[in-house]
């Protein structure tokens, strides 16, 4: 353990988190950990190292002062970052020298960047994950004044990379069926289809609201017993406004569930800023499955997929301007 | 068909790409509870390669899938055990057994006893003699859910805009209490304060308690309960019993 950074500045809600929690369900802890699972495998590919703990960012990050040479890597939503105020490229890795100032400001699109160190960050851990979930007191927040320490970096050669970004994907939000879907007559949930909805202002870790004109509401549906919930469960509350459930959910509950996003969709779900337009599609189990196994697979070789920066950052003033990496990436390629 | 194919229960649906809820029924009761309890407790000690984890609630249990092994096998599987037995003809609990202190000063005792139709003095006394049993842990770490108190104990949940309750508070609804771990807003009334941790980070057992544990209710005062607070399991006594 190596004192790596110290927190000089930092957003209101940047916290540890990793893979999250494997087979505690039972004890009533949801599976937590990252809420863009895509770009917390972005990072750990950069990075080169899988597992690690990473700082996730929401909104805004911070200002760090480095203690010790270190690599970072950055992914998730753009938030805008400098090394003594010299542009430093998303979705790379980068070499960051003792004294320098890694400064990360508000996201400008999108709800949570990453920032990924070599070795990873130490923090505690509960039950093999050093994930934050805040309403168990699990995991760290982030504070002014916290040095953060980082484990032995094990692949230190690996910087000057760049992970090209999948184009953004406008297509509707895929869903399958879950555990009363089939108590929603088939016109809601054909309207539940044809219906924009629309991020709204109450969204955190746990869920985000879904707002629209119409309401969901189930008759009879507040007399359903509490039953297993998972993340990416819509529930629709009494007053009919459909619920989002995201990595920090509750792992019970009695609201009557619409639908359930593909987990390789939650992230589009969770990186919607409050005002965002969503619309979601029903497909049918085989195809859920075929898609979260093709997104497995793609995450899989993200990191053969890194590219070299075509230019040294250092030198360049205006870095986000430029063109460092041609050909378009439509997201889908293996 | 045979007659089991015939009932509802139980009854098999998808919660997404990769879970399965196996429901014992639409309501809770001891039996369904109890059966939801003894087909968890069947998969654990029945590891199959293609079911990642199992979780029961109050009446069902829900089975996490590997999607990347054989499913149709796995589903063959699940299906086939689900038939094994008569699951709510068995019976049994963990065997251990709690006594925790509480000091039945909830703001909310009054509101809760005049719903369950008695004095507050009787409601105590009624909670004070129920043998509850963890029906499940759930919606927070280590969070139980009590069952059951006598049927004119079946009051509502409260309507509206609900108050935080604090850390280790008793709460009661629906012929049920739960004991909170973290101050949070319920719509469960707060009857009640232990200082017993449900679930402790730093505990070497964080999770105290487990389905199927056997729990009572001990009267307290406020004072033992703020001398609790810092005392292993908030002075709740647990004694394992075959």
């Amino acid at each position: 353990m190596t004192p790596a950074m110290l927190v000089e500045k930092i957003g209101p809600a940047v916290t540890v988190q990793d893979g999250g929690w494997d087979g505690t369900l039972a004890m009533g802890l949801s599976r937590g950990g990252a809420a863009d699972t895509r770009a917390l495998a972005e990072a750990w590919a950069l990075i080169g190292e899988h597992g690690t703990a990473v700082l996730e960012m929401a909104g805004m990050g911070g200002r760090f002062k480095i203690l010790a040479p270190v690599r970072i890597a950055l992914s998730g939503a753009p938030m805008g970052a400098t090394l003594d105020n010299v542009p430093l490229l998303w979705n790379g890795v980068h070499s960051v020298s003792t004294g320098q100032t890694l400064e990360i400001g508000p996201a400008s699109t999108g709800v949570y960047g990453y920032l990924a160190i070599g070795g990873g960050f130490m923090t505690p851990r509960f039950f093999g994950s050093a994930s934050t979930h805040r309403g168990a007191g699990l995991g760290h927040v982030v504070q002014v004044g916290d040095t953060l320490a980082m484990g032995t970096d094990t692949k230190a050669d690996r910087v000057g990379l760049v992970l090209p970004r999948a184009s953004q994907n406008a297509t509707p939000i895929r869903v399958v069926a879950t555990a009363h879907t089939e108590l929603f007559s088939q016109k809601m949930r054909d309207t539940f289809e044809e219906t924009t909805f629309t991020r709204s202002a109450r969204g955190n870790r746990q869920g985000v609201g879904l707002d629209a004109d119409t309401s969901f509401a189930l008759e009879g549906g507040q007399s359903i017993p509490s039953e297993t919930v998972i993340p990416g469960d819509i529930q629709v509350p009494g007053q009919g406004s459909p619920f989002a459930l995201l990595a920090d959910s509750q792992t019970t509950g009695g609201y009557p569930r619409i639908a359930a996003i593909l987990p390789c969709d939650v992230a589009r779900v969770a990186q919607a800023i409050a005002g965002t337009q969503l619309r979601f599609n029903f497909v049918s189990r085989e195809d859920g499955i075929a898609a979260e196994l093709a997104e497995r697979k793609q995450r899989a070789g993200l990191g053969a997929r890194c590219l070299p920066i075509l230019r040294d950052p250092m030198h360049m003033q205006d870095l986000l301007s430029y063109q460092l990496v041609s050909g378009a990436i439509s997201g889908d390629e293996q | 068909m045979n007659q089991k194919t015939t009932q509802r229960f139980p009854e098999l649906v998808f919660v997404g790409i990769d879970g399965i809820l196996v429901r014992f029924g639409s309501e809770v009761t001891e039996q369904t509870n109890q059966a939801a309890l003894a087909f968890h407790r069947h998969i654990n000690a029945n590891h199959h390669v293609g079911v990642l984890e199992s979780a029961p609630s109050l009446t069902a249990v829900f089975l996490r899938l590997d999607i990347e092994g054989a499913m149709a096998a796995t589903l063959q599987w699940i299906e086939q055990e689900v038939a094994a037995q008569d699951w709510f003809a068995v019976q049994s609990n963990s065997g251990r057994h709690w006594t925790i202190p509480c000091c039945f000063d909830g703001p909310q005792l009054g509101d809760a006893a005049a719903l369950a139709r008695v004095s507050e003095q009787k409601a105590v006394a009624e909670i004070t003699a129920s043998t509850m049993r963890v029906l499940t842990l759930g919606f927070a770490p280590g969070q139980p859910y009590l069952g059951s108190l006598e049927p004119h104990w079946n009051i509502p949940r409260m309507d509206g805009i609900a108050p935080n309750v604090p850390a280790q508070a008793l709460v009661v609804a629906v012929r049920q209490l739960i004991i909170f771990n973290n101050t949070a807003p319920t719509g469960w009334r707060h009857i009640g304060q232990t200082a017993f941790r449900c679930f402790d980070k730093d505990h070497p057992e964080p999770f105290a308690l487990q389905a199927g544990d056997v729990v009572r209710f001990e009267q307290a005062g406020r004072a033992d309960i703020d001398a609790l607070l810092d005392a292993p399991f908030g002075g709740a006594r647990m004694e394992v019993l075959s």
